[in-house]
């Protein structure tokens, strides 16, 4: 007699209830007794289903739940045991698994692999914020696609839950498929292969959006520019592939009366709404990455530098990327790269691997991709999780601000990925004064990406475009931004999926990478691609094949598809369909309830008379025209509107992003003392930031605060005082001097110099791959304050014992520094002193150039 | 994955023919085995695709999981990659020699492709040397009989999977060896008889049964649950000219067929070669076979005569990757004819207009004639000396008798395809392989019947008998 599920549960409850009515305080739940004919079931919702239970019953804390299942095997799963209720899980079978294949050192292996399971776990709470698996327990910060209201209500109560979908009897029906599979497998011995991550075809299969039959038609398309390929390669996607929430949708052509397709709003009008992915160069080759700008430039649509900075040869030409990224990493982010920029868009997170940091391997750091990130060639390039100048909605306000400053004509935008509650983010960005707002969504993402980010985190762009949409409107914030989303869009019906839902700028990233030769090798990481197109080694890059005109051709044929949709549901113009979500229905046999999704209609797009006006003519360095000024604390991003060869002597406190992005040829002088993030971004100019000279002034106070000379990229900053945290994170080029630090010193720090002439906090160096750290280290606990992650602490060597001095000498002209005046009285008794913090890569860069 | 750089580093190298010289003297296998380091450097080359073309639709039918086994062949681990091949190749050991690599057509380094086919045959035969396919007889019986009328790849298949879930399988085969084309077909030297008959024994050790010399009849098998028609596509398009039943005339597969058995019982030929001049009508891979069976046999002279144009040697702009390339092929029997012949035996765009019989109505000659598209030029005849003409001009379908024994009606390309596009013809009436697709390939076949026995398997479950 086969036992359905839900009295499976009822069984099992009862049990749980009779043991804790004994007093027990641990209960576990194995599955070891599963047979030919007994059924388990599934370990995350009998975990989840009895806390709720428990909970219920009011016995959560007095009960420990532990789980022994033969199902757990990767960091998501274990994540979502723990998130869910499991206070500790024994993965038996993969453990057996591990044993059988390696009976020798069976021990060692199993031990690796729980490791890695541990900093897995870690590391998807870490992404949350979360930084102690404690605090992780039962913490269920997941997100449910695709399963039933109510069933998620019942099982995973309060997990967020965006669509409808299959319930507990579904579950049911999966679990005896699979259940059968295993024990009645015909075929004889091994898995079946699915294709998870790399494809696979066949009856044991799962579907793939780019199939080999898509990737064929798309390429033969436009390669040979035949539009009928191209629908039919648009059919397949939306009929005959993997069911995503937009091929579930329909249009109600019923309800419009259609218009002559010639009064529709032309393609090449159409496609100035298309942009081209972040895909850094570095990332990317250099032919593929200025084959998508040349391509989106004589479209008039826009490509994106990615968050890899761009050659300064490229600026102004039709090479250029019209959209640069500011990304935490700031790599090559030059005051000349932002004013290269139509758009500045800040990238709060990749759709693929939100919360994540990146890390560029030494051997695709080649010299152009060095130069281009001002960073080092061969050297790994890390980019931290968060941006060091956001830590709240304000701080990201005052990035947009800084941005707009350095750059007046550019719209600056922000990036966010897609995810439920993703709405009320964008309406602080939309408040904060930003020009537009991606939602970015999960499916899209490079084959770079840790394999758990890509499938397992981001929810599609439907889910964060419909609510961001929506939110926005309701707050009468939609007219002041553009509203763009991205996510694997790939044909016409995508594109007016996403504009009914609300967005009116469309971004592509993989589809053109297609249309250049990409066949979704999933090598991107190993720069192996036999295309020519994620890779930086010479010989692979002659490979490459992509033309601009393959790219264009893909945007003008999705174009002439929208074109085809809008004649249809009678609309002229694309303006007037944004947000137009009551056009949408779900198609006949899908049984989904987007009603979330599509319930709200709302016709509003951006109207430019409604742009944040930041007033940015009447700041006080765009109106200087003597070189003596009075700052106070509202004075931000002072510095960022001089114009031409200017030096500043500047009195009182600077504010936010004092001399932020300052160019080559100005330097301003600041008697008094500076807020966070002094010198952000710093672009060949020099800051010197003195005591004031009248105030009651401690030689112990902190001159400046926190994140000074984030990003710099050139330039000098010489500091008479102490600094606070974070000096010089994410440095890459400039040279600087400062009398103490904070914690955190020169974390992340890729490039320059950096000399401290006083003590340093804690973590110093942490992540510091490139430049160079000197130390006066007059207490001799240096050792103890640095993160040897990287860094190693060094003597001075002759060669820098000269830079040193040079630097010191500097310092002394620039503000008088009493310290640097002794120091120099007698430099080489003090010299011994000094220490130099560097990395193991750098050092040997360092010997590598003077051979 | 193989290794990363492996494409850059090695370059593709096929197993090699044996010489010329020493191959035409017997009708053994042609192919040199590669030793086991050039095997695992040739499966380093696999990229381990994100998207294996190669497995795919434009790939290989039975979507082998191919870089998976080239990756563990790579490491050493041959017992595990042959056991991800079995999972979807029934039968690597025919696929591995007769096989045109589709997947290797569509391999992602296009050109420069993977040798799957060379790498699958290897790991078979290693498996059968080191002992490790044995006979695997399924641990529960359904109780069902399942009949499968013909024993050609796509019955074999059908019969093994069959037989795997549990059902009772038997075979009828009308010819007195199992194997279909497998076995009277596709010649000796690129298929030996021993490896069908190997593979037919470990069969019968798991359990599927055989019936030789017995012509499949509705009568008598009545009391099956289910009867799978694999009959092939064997009736040959004739040759519509004046004395085509002339003495010498005669169908590729029938001069094939009593080669093999000559071949296997050591006596002559019922039909030979030997010191005769030869015409081949037909210019594909049957044509081939015939011309180096005949070359074999000691003809006089060889001829291969083909109506369409000569393919391009490249691949055309209308036929990009990873479509199946209509580009000329040059097969060993072609080659074996220019090393003694010193030219190609194929003449494209010909045919035969008019056979001339002499005494005792036997062919004398052949009387060729040029065509445009499909048209004779006239002025343009010419005749040829002929003993032995050889019609290998393709298949229409399966046999009308079969097909009216059964009460089937074969579409206008005499295939017993079911109008649904599955393989259920009407009651407990199935069918596969060449029967319901039309004239193909083994690997076709084999994946067809696959399909066939997963459909009969669910019809049984779902209680309809
Ligand atoms: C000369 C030649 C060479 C070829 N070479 C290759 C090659 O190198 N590679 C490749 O991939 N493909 C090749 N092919 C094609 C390939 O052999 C066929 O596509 C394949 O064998 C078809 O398999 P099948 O099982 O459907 O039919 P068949 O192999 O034709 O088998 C049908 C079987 O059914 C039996 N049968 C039919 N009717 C009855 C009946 N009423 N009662 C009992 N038994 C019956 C027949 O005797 C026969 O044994 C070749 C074909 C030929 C003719
Ligand atoms: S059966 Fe043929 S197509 Fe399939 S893997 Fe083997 S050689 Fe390739
Ligand atoms: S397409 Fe070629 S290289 Fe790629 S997985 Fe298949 S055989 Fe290997």
């Amino acid at each position: 007699m086969k036992t359905r599920l839900r009295h499976a549960f009822e069984r099992f409850f009862a049990a749980c209830d009779a043991a804790c009515a004994d007093g027990v305080n641990i209960l576990i739940l194995s599955d070891r007794g599963m047979d030919a004919d007994r059924l388990a079931i599934p370990s995350l919702l009998a975990v989840s289903a009895l806390e709720q239970h428990l909970i219920h019953i009011k016995k959560r804390t007095a009960v420990s739940v532990i789980l022994e299942s033969g199902e757990p095997r990767d960091t998501h799963q274990l994540a979502m045991l723990i998130a869910y209720g499991a206070r500790a899980v024994n993965p038996y079978l993969a453990h057996d698994v591990i044993r059988e294949n390696r009976p020798d050192d069976a021990d060692a292996a199993i031990e690796n692999y729980n490791r890695a399971l541990t900093a897995g776990v870690l590391k998807i709470a870490s992404k949350m914020g979360v930084s102690t698996l404690q605090a992780y327990q039962s913490a269920q910060l997941f997100e449910a696609v695709g399963l039933d209201r109510q069933f998620v209500e019942h099982c995973f109560t309060n997990t967020p839950c965006a669509l409808g979908g299959k319930g507990l009897h579904d579950v049911e029906t999966d679990s005896r498929c699979w259940h059968d599979g295993a024990f009645m497998d015909p075929v004889g011995a091994g898995l079946p292969s699915v294709g998870k991550h790399r494809l696979r075809t066949g009856p044991e299969a799962e579907e793939h959006l780019y199939s080999p039959k898509v990737i064929h038609l798309l390429q033969q398309a436009v390669w040979t520019n035949d539009a009928a390929k191209f629908d039919e390669y648009a059919a397949l996607v939306e009929n005959d592939g993997p069911r995503t929430i937009r091929a579930s949708l329909d249009f109600r052509y019923d309800l419009c009366s259609p218009v002559p397709l010639e009064e529709v709003e032309p393609a090449e009008q159409i496609v100035r709404r298309f942009r081209t992915g972040a895909m850094s160069y570095g990332s990317i080759s250099q032919e593929a990455h200025e084959c998508m700008a040349m391509a989106m430039n004589r479209l008039g649509g826009r490509s994106n530098s990615g968050e890899g900075g761009e050659l300064p040869e490229r600026f102004g030409t039709e090479l250029n990327s019209a959209i640069k990224q500011v990304a935490s990493g700031r790599f090559g982010v030059t005051r000349d790269y932002l004013l290269s920029a139509k758009e500045i868009q800040i990238k709060m997170a990749q759709g693929a691997k939100p919360g994540e940091g990146g890390h560029l391997p030494g051997a695709k750091v080649t010299d152009s991709v060095a130069r281009t990130r001002c960073s080092t060639p061969g050297i790994s390039l890390i980019s931290p999780p968060p941006h060091h100048d956001i830590y709240s909605i304000e701080d990201l306000a005052e990035l947009i601000y800084d941005l707009q400053c350095a750059n007046e004509d550019a719209k600056v935008t922000v990036k966010l990925v897609s995810s439920t509650g993703v709405g009320t983010i964008a309406s602080g960005v939309a408040k904060a004064g930003a020009g537009g707002i991606l939602i970015s969504g999960g499916e899209g993402g490079t084959g770079a990406a840790p394999m758990s980010s890509v499938h397992h985190a981001g929810l599609p762009w439907e889910i964060g475009l419909a609510e961001t949409h929506q939110v926005l409107c309701r707050n009468r914030l939609r007219q002041t931004v553009t509203l763009e989303t991205d996510g694997k869009l790939m044909s016409g019906h995508d594109v007016a999926v996403a504009l009914l839902l609300g967005a009116e700028q469309f971004g592509f990233a993989t589809a053109p990478l297609v249309t250049m030769g990409c066949r979704m090798m999933r090598v991107c990481q190993l720069g192996t691609c036999p295309f020519g197109i994620a890779t930086q080694d010479p010989e692979l890059r002659k490979r490459f094949a992509g033309k601009p005109e393959y790219v264009e051709r893909f945007m003008l044929f999705v174009a002439g598809q929208l074109r085809g949709i809008m004649a249809r549901l009678g609309a002229r113009t694309v303006d007037e369909l944004v947000g137009r979500s009551d056009l949408l229905k779900v198609k006949d046999g899908f049984g989904l309830d987007l009603s979330d999704l599509i319930g709200f209609a709302c016709n509003t797009h951006v109207q430019p008379e409604s742009k944040h006006d930041f007033a940015l003519s009447e700041r006080m360095d765009a109106r200087l025209v003597q070189d003596h000024v009075q700052l106070t604390t509202t004075d931000r991003a002072f510095g960022a509107l001089l114009k031409g060869e200017r030096h500043i002597q500047a009195q009182g406190s600077g504010g936010q992003s004092f001399g932020a992005f300052l160019p080559e040829g100005q330097s301003i002088a600041l008697y008094g003392v500076a807020n966070d993030y002094l010198g952000k971004g710093l672009s060949g100019g020099t800051l010197a930031i003195c005591p004031p000279a009248d105030a009651i002034w401690n030689e112990s106070d902190t001159l400046i605060g926190n994140v000074a000379l984030y990003g710099a990229t050139s330039g000098y900053a010489f500091i008479a005082g102490t600094a606070g945290e974070r000096f010089a994170v994410r440095n890459s080029g400039a040279w600087a001097v400062v009398e103490g630090v904070g914690d955190h010193g020169c974390e992340y720090m890729t490039g320059g110099r950096v000399a401290v002439l006083g003590p340093v906090g804690d973590n110093f160096g942490a992540g510091m791959s490139g430049g160079v750290a000197w130390v006066l280290d007059e207490a001799g606990t240096l050792e103890s304050r640095i993160n040897g992650g990287l860094v190693k602490v060094h003597g001075v060597t002759p060669e820098q014992a000269r830079e040193l001095r040079g630097l010191l000498e500097k310092h002394a002209r620039y503000t008088d520094s009493k310290k640097a005046a002794d120091i120099l009285a007698d430099f080489e008794a003090w010299l011994p002193k000094f220490k130099a913090v560097i990395s193991d890569e750098y050092m040997d860069y360092m010997k590598r150039k003077e051979v | 994955m193989g290794k990363p750089t492996g494409f850059l580093e090695i370059a593709r190298i096929e197993n090699p023919y044996r010489s010329e010289e020493t191959r035409l003297r017997d009708f053994d296998d042609l192919h040199v085995a590669q030793p086991v380091d050039a095997r695992r450097a040739q499966a380093s080359r696999c990229m381990n695709c994100g998207v294996p073309f190669c497995q795919s639709d434009f790939g290989c039918p039975l979507h082998n999981l191919i870089p998976e086994w080239n990756d563990l062949l790579y490491r050493g681990r041959e017992r595990e990659a042959l056991e991800r091949l079995l999972r979807t190749a029934p039968f690597p050991e025919f696929t591995g020699r007769v096989c045109p690599a589709l997947c290797e057509k569509a391999c992602n380094l296009e050109s420069d492709a993977l040798t799957n086919r060379d790498n699958e045959l290897y790991l078979i035969e290693t498996g059968f040397e080191k002992g490790w396919v044995r006979p695997r007889i399924p641990k529960a019986r359904t109780g069902r009989r399942v009949a499968i009328v013909g024993s050609g790849p796509a019955g074999l298949a059908a019969a093994d999977l069959l037989n795997r879930l549990g059902h009772e399988a038997t075979v009828v085969e009308r010819a007195d060896r199992p194997g279909g084309l497998l076995m009277y077909g596709i010649p000796n030297m690129k298929l030996p008889k021993r490896v069908v008959e190997r593979r037919v024994r470990l069969m019968e050790q798991e359990g599927v049964q055989f019936l030789l010399n017995t012509e499949a009849d509705p009568d008598a098998l009545c009391g099956f649950d289910a009867v799978l028609l694999c009959g092939g596509a064997k009736k040959p398009r004739a040759l519509s000219v004046e004395n085509a039943d002339a003495a010498g005339v005669c169908f590729a597969v029938d001069y094939l067929t009593a080669a093999t058995r000559a071949v296997l019982s050591g006596g002559a030929p019922a039909i030979s070669a030997k010191d005769r001049a030869v015409i081949v009508v037909g210019g594909g891979d049957t044509g081939n076979d015939c011309v180096g069976t005949a070359l074999r046999q000691g003809c006089k002279s060889v001829v291969q005569l083909e109506m369409m144009p000569a393919p391009p040697t490249q691949r055309a702009a209308n036929n990009p990757w990873p479509e199946w390339p209509r580009t000329l092929r040059t097969d060993y029997g072609q080659l074996e004819a220019i090393y003694r012949q010193g030219g190609d035996p194929r003449v494209y765009r010909t045919t035969v207009k008019r056979i001339i019989a002499g005494a005792g109505s036997a062919i004398e000659a052949a009387e060729t004639v040029r065509l445009e598209g499909f048209d004779p030029v006239p002025g343009t005849e010419q005749t040829l000396p002929c003993d032995l003409l050889l019609i290998a001009a393709g298949f229409v379908g399966c046999e009308a008798a079969t097909a009216a024994r059964f009460d089937i009606a074969p579409d206008a390309r005499g295939r017993a395809m079911p109008g649904d596009g599955s393989h259920h013809l009407n009651g407990n009436l199935f069918s596969a392989g060449d029967m319901r697709t039309g004239q193909s390939l083994v690997v076709r076949a084999l994946a067809d019947g696959r399909a066939a026995a997963m459909e009969v398997n669910e019809w049984l479950k779902g209680g309809s008998v």
